[in-house]
């Protein structure tokens, strides 16, 4: 079935519209007629003709005025004005409103059903560079829940249809109403599965149609209903590299003007141009989720990099700070056997205290600028625990802070450097211990279990909790909340370090109704004998 | 013990003198180096050497230089590197003193306590 273009003929004496008619018919076109302008009109507004055939002089609407009437109803319309009264000023004026060219009666028909050829194939490229242009424009945008409305709006529009839905494959394979123009709600939810209704079926055959009259008349989909009284249609596959993006349906409801050929061309131009506009949303969308993913690295890659060169300092740090501090500990101790009075005797003792909190900072230095795994041994967790809680045992106590405990029985040993694992115990319970300092009924409790081949730490307490805008920084080195002097800020990202060393995780999280929690993970050693090697 | 010859050198005045102090403090007599060029100096004009107490990282170069130098002419003599110098591996520098020949390793910042204890059991060594 081939659809040629529908041509209306214009003229007041019947003979001459008789004559172009059988004419044009014989050459495969649909061709109507008016007997006037008004007329013309009339079917103009209802359905649309690809050329006009227009005699000038006619009663009630002329030629001319039909013409500049049909132009701003739909300039795309070619018409030819044909008169017997032809003048070189008629012809002028009405190229000059927009005819596609001009011919006098009486004219041979050859010559006619040339320049009816030429109208229209101009008509027809005029409707598809306009239909590229303007999805072109409307599909500039990227992101896909802006432009498919755009596109169903448009389709809407330059197919002169009622209602547009485009249906894209989900991830389940189903075709879903991503957008709809003209539609009501309910009809815009339809999901299809491949072979099911006409969308379904194009989808699975990938072959567009265009329906003309019921849908259960036609052959093509025997036994299908359509819900509404869509009268025509178009269907149209839309493809993209990796295959069948989804479908492309326009419909036209209750009137009687069919979709032709020309339409289904200017679909597929349309079809290609949403395709591409898809394709390009699809790889802006993930172009986007890279950027995204990059920064995220970057921001890694600042941090690593802030950590290397903090580790890379701090053992020329360590140097230069060790070596006076040998001075100053030193002489502080030999002043002390020097037989000081009362108050000398606090003084020098306070010198050696202050030292030695300084090589401590200098020792965390130096362990968070080493990195490295130190050593790799099966390592008790309930053991490195319990020594990290009697190491704190004097703060605990000081800050009135309980200890309770529930530890797992049986806790499955995790290889690593028990001293560090210590040490990362330790300050976190150091970090516990100050959160809850000068608060009363300090509570600290120690979870342990094992599941899924990982053994999980909770230390959570009542204190103040973390602020939100600090839970991503305080594993960060010199990050500290604590007043000057209090902490180096490093102890928290020494902990990462060695964790991450461990092939564990540590987080902090705040505990619902006030506190904090920091929860390690470590990888579980198998039992030995399974071990693999 | 009393006249023990123990040669110190480290670039750093305190560090000497307080070396110095305790040293002399356990009856042993004290001589001192800044530089690696200077402690090779002292060890030539040297008689007797019982210890040497060195840095490793010195101004001129390193201080397992002397500790070479002290093993060629004084074998008996007992060597204690004092260093601060980590790089990140206190084990690596302690291998790499002994296998320069030092008898053992203190890390600065050290307790007296534990410069007196080292050095006690040096020269117990090379006596």
């Amino acid at each position: 079935m081939d659809f040629l273009a529908k041509i209306l003929v214009v003229d007041d004496e019947p003979g001459m519209r008789e004559m172009l008619a059988f004419e044009l018919g014989q050459r495969g076109y649909e061709v109507a007629s008016a007997a006037n302008g008004e007329e013309a009109m009339a079917r103009l507004r209802a359905e649309r003709f690809q050329l006009v055939i227009s005699d000038v002089k006619m009663p009630k609407m002329g030629g001319i005025q039909m013409l500049e009437a049909l132009k701003k109803l739909d300039p795309g319309v070619e018409v030819i004005m044909s008169t017997g009264f032809g003048t070189i000023e008629t012809a002028v004026g009405a190229m000059k409103k927009g005819a596609y060219d001009f011919i006098q009666k009486p004219f041979n028909l050859d010559e006619m059903a040339a320049l009816v050829e030429k109208a229209l194939e101009k008509t027809e490229l005029k409707a598809v560079l306009g239909v590229y242009e303007s999805s072109k424009a409307v599909l500039s945008s990227l992101k896909l829940e802006e432009l498919l409305p755009l596109v169903a709006g448009l389709a809407v529009k330059v197919l002169k249809a009622d209602d547009a839905s485009i249906m894209l494959r989900s991830g389940s394979g189903c075709l879903e109403v991503a957008a709809a123009a003209g539609l009501s709600r309910e009809r815009g939810n339809a999901c299809l599965l491949p072979g099911e209704s006409v969308a379904g079926l194009v989808a699975q055959d990938g072959e567009p149609v265009i329906i003309n009259g019921p849908l259960k008349d036609d052959p093509r989909f025997g036994g299908l209903e359509s819900s509404y009284a869509i009268t025509s249609a178009i269907v149209y596959p839309l493809y993209a590299d990796a295959g069948l993006l989804g479908v492309l349906n326009v419909n036209r409801v209750g009137r009687p003007e069919q979709f032709t050929a020309a339409d289904l061309r200017y679909a597929a131009v349309f079809c290609s141009q949403i395709s591409q506009a898809i394709r390009n949303a699809e790889l802006y969308r993930r172009l986007g989720e890279r950027l995204k993913e990059i920064q995220g690295m970057q921001a890694q890659l600042v941090r690593s990099e802030r950590l290397a060169a903090v580790g890379q300092l701090s053992a020329g740090i360590a140097h230069e700070i060790n070596n006076p501090l040998g001075g100053i500990m030193g002489f502080a101790e030999m002043l002390l056997k020097s037989g000081l009075s009362g108050q000398q005797r606090e003084d020098a003792e306070t010198i050696l205290r202050e030292s030695r909190r300084l090589r401590d900072i200098v020792q965390d230095l130096l362990r968070f600028g080493r990195g490295g795994m130190g050593k790799s041994e099966p390592v008790d967790l309930a053991g490195a625990l319990e020594s990290a809680l009697r190491l704190a045992a004097f703060e605990l106590r000081r800050a009135g802070i309980a200890v309770e405990r529930s530890l797992a029985p049986g806790l499955p040993k995790v290889r690593g450097d028990g001293g560090q694992l210590q040490q990362v115990f330790l300050n976190v319970v150091m970090n516990a211990c100050h959160a809850m300092e000068g608060g009363k009924g300090g509570r600290l409790r120690v979870l342990a279990s094992a599941a899924d081949g990982r053994v999980t730490l909770r230390f959570e307490d009542n204190g103040t909790g973390i602020p939100v805008e600090n839970l991503d920084r305080i594993f960060e080195p010199f990050f500290t909340t604590k007043p000057s002097g209090k902490g180096t800020g490093l102890g928290l990202s020494v902990s990462y370090g060695i964790i991450q060393e461990h092939k564990g995780t540590i987080r902090a999280e705040n505990v619902p109704g006030g506190g904090a929690a920091f929860v390690v993970e470590l990888p579980a050693m198998r039992e030995a004998g399974e071990e693999a090697v | 013990m009393s006249g023990q010859v123990v040669l110190v050198l480290d670039d750093e005045e305190p560090m000497r003198r307080l070396c110095g102090r305790v040293l002399a403090s356990m009856g042993l007599e004290p001589l001192f180096a800044g530089t690696l060029c200077e402690a090779l100096e002292k060890l030539t004009g040297l008689e007797r050497l019982d210890a040497l107490v060195a840095d490793m990282r010195l101004p001129d170069g390193c201080g397992l230089e002397a500790v070479r130098a002290a093993r060629a002419k004084f074998p008996l003599a007992g060597v204690l590197i004092i260093t601060a110098f980590v790089d990140g591996d206190e084990e690596a520098g302690e291998l790499a003193a002994l296998a320069g020949g030092a008898d053992g390793v203190l890390l600065k910042p050290f307790a007296v306590e534990s410069l007196e204890a080292a050095v006690k059991c040096r020269l117990d060594l090379g006596a």
